[in-house]
């Protein structure tokens, strides 16, 4: 059950009757009604999404874009990682939910309808895709709802282990259940209120046995001494913990990456925070990285580890400028190429549903 | 009826200096613009009031704002104009929270916490006023200088006493930010000169770029570049490879080759370019 001091609740969907549905799962000790999707901080917040659900991932200039739908199903997470740059744009803790689900399947559909190819729609870009399904069951929702959509993968990405909804879905083709792992001392230290390594990977191997295809996303991977060593027992442990017959969709590599004001935020919440002490540099897109040749550094490491412990497994860089491409893979790499290497991975089907 | 020897100002007069070309207009042209008042505090024209002659003083035209807060009264009587870092920083402590947010919008400022820290202390500390009026600083240097916790006060006075251009000042202010966040800030940082200081600090936050840069000096003095060749690499080496620019003659077309030989060599020695 959700937890918050106070919970908010938009005028707009107050007779909405998944609001009094989603307000059962939520333990608050004060309710308010408020106007308008502006978090008033402090709580969480159930309001109606008045925009768009579906959007395009929002790739920065300069960057080898995936093409990646993204769904705004609200906004904050339970979880408080150091270096998540949802922190700049809500206050730890505080959570934006959007009830008018209806309106996003809509979209989803007519998304299905208007785009040609290959889609991929993921849920983790603005909070865990999981880590609130137990009393936020949008997730199961879509997968239900997009089960039989011709040449369309949904992503669910979580730090969190709550799968039990998905592992009785009917049809789940469609499925990419991804984790996001790092260093074990990052998963200890940096991301705070998530699930383990082993419990993540352990979901990941009861989600492998049930036929459910994986994905993993090795982003922030963060340069603290002694990474190579500690990145190298993550990928033992995925190894030694994933079943032989586990299908990985693919596995993304990102370095921490920030924008130039985010340590503020980060450092006012976390004081104590390792995260700044490496070297960092203005990149191609005006974002804060690593000194670019101890990225590529990282990055070959991580990507020669996964080889071998995954032969022939997708694996790509996400939020990296070309450059970058080139001098780890060896080859040119732009965005259209990206596009095409991970909608290879996305199953063709019957329109059922759309 | 106001008793105009009892007026003060709103905000003492150091925060806003008027400088010697008011005095003169107001001498020659005369004030024609009434002052905003709240109570018997000047509101607007605190400038102006303290050039006035005794006799400008006994004239000048009076206005009462009808807003309570005589603070937001000068933001919104104020807000087309420049402002200078310690009135904004002043007006800042007294405005509601609504009211900051319109100020830090109509200033083009995000009111982060490292701002706040620092227009807080700078507020305290009248002495400095006239220096970090006169030093015309960017709000981006004094919001790195809100990062540096306890060494905010040293950093400030280095910052007012050290001669540099604002350029050099603004590169100072990060790199002191960097140095803090890392805690690699040397304990004690006056007596030095602010290129010696860059120098070290520089070396300090980012050694890896410096070991780099340090390499590729030395292998552009050991390389045999034809004449006239110019080299240019990102200074953060982000973009890999160099810019070459050459100016050649038909019949200098055997540089190409050199030229060639000699980036073959550069390149060899430094993998990361």
């Amino acid at each position: 059950m959700l937890t918050t001091r106070t919970l908010f609740i938009d005028h707009a969907i107050a007779g909405h009757p998944r609001t009094a549905e989603i307000e059962r799962g939520i333990s608050y000790q004060k309710r308010e009604l408020t106007s308008g999707e502006r978090h008033p901080g402090g709580g969480i917040l159930l309001t109606r999404n008045r925009g768009g659900f579906v959007k395009p991932c929002p790739g920065m200039k300069g960057a080898v874009c995936c093409g990646l739908w993204v769904v705004e199903w609200g906004m904050g997470c339970p979880f408080q990682c150091e270096y998540c740059v949802l922190q700049v744009y809500q206050t730890s803790g505080d959570l934006t939910l959007y009830v008018n689900w209806e309106d996003c399947l809509e979209e989803v559909s007519r998304l299905r309808q208007q785009v040609r190819g290959p889609i991929r729609l993921c849920t983790g870009e603005f909070g865990d895709s999981l880590a609130l399904e137990p009393d936020f069951p949008l997730n199961t929702l879509l997968a239900r709802h997009t089960a039989g959509f011709a040449e369309f993968t949904l992503e669910l990405k979580s730090k969190s282990v709550c799968i039990e909804s998905l592992l009785t879905l009917p049809e789940t083709r469609h499925l990419i259940v991804s984790f996001s792992l790092n260093a074990p001392r990052i998963m200890t230290h940096l991301e705070h209120g998530t699930a383990s390594l082993e419990q993540r990977l352990t979901a990941a191997r009861a989600l492998a046995e049930r036929g459910i295809r994986l994905a993993f996303h090795f982003d922030p991977i963060v340069a603290l001494p002694g990474w190579e060593t500690e990145y190298q027992e993550t990928v033992a442990a995925m190894h030694r913990t994933l079943p032989a017959q586990a299908d990985i969709a693919w596995i993304s590599l990102g370095t921490f990456r920030f924008p130039r004001f985010f340590p503020d935020r980060a450092l006012e919440t976390f004081p104590g925070s390792i995260l700044f002490q490496e070297e960092f540099h203005p990149s191609f897109d005006g974002k804060l990285r690593y000194f670019r040749p101890l990225r590529e550094q990282l990055y070959r490491h991580l990507s020669r580890l996964l080889n071998d412990a995954f032969p022939g497994v997708r694996t790509y860089l996400c939020m990296e400028s070309e450059d970058v491409w080139e001098r780890v893979t060896g080859k040119r790499r732009h965005s259209g190429d990206l596009r095409c290497l991970l909608d290879q991975a996305v199953p063709c089907g019957q329109v059922t549903s759309a | 009826m106001i008793d105009r020897s009892q007026l003060v100002m709103l905000i003492p007069p150091e925060a806003v200096p008027p400088g010697s070309e008011l005095a003169d207009s107001l001498a020659r042209w005369g004030n024609a613009a009434p002052l905003l008042i709240h109570g018997r505090q000047i509101v607007d024209g605190i400038k102006r009031w303290s050039v006035f002659s005794p006799e400008q003083r006994a004239t000048v035209p009076l206005i009462e704002t009808s807003l309570a807060s005589p603070f937001l009264a000068r933001f919104l009587a104020n807000a087309s104009r420049e402002w200078n870092i310690i009135e904004t920083a002043l007006l800042l402590q007294h405005l509601s929270e609504s009211e900051r947010q319109a100020l830090a919008v109509s200033r083009r400022i995000a009111l982060a916490p490292n701002l706040l820290n620092v227009f807080a202390y700078l507020s305290s500390l009248p002495s400095c006023w006239a220096r970090v009026i006169d030093s015309a600083l960017p709000v981006s240097v004094w919001r790195d200088l809100g990062a540096l916790g306890n060494r905010l006060g040293e950093a400030v006075e280095l910052m007012l006493t050290l001669s540099g251009t604002v350029a050099e000042k603004r590169m100072l202010a990060g790199l002191l930010r960097q140095a803090h966040l890392r805690h690699l800030l040397p304990s004690a940082l006056a007596s030095r000169d602010l290129s010696v200081l860059l120098t070290e600090l520089q070396q300090l936050v980012s050694p890896r770029r410096d070991d780099v840069k340090k390499r590729y000096d030395e292998a552009i003095a050991d390389t045999d570049l034809p004449p006239n060749t110019e080299l240019t690499v990102d200074p953060v080496f982000e973009k890999p490879g160099v810019t070459v620019k050459l100016h050649l003659r038909r019949q200098e077309l055997a540089r190409l080759e050199r030229l060639r030989q000699s980036l073959d060599h550069l390149f060899a020695r430094i993998p990361e370019l």
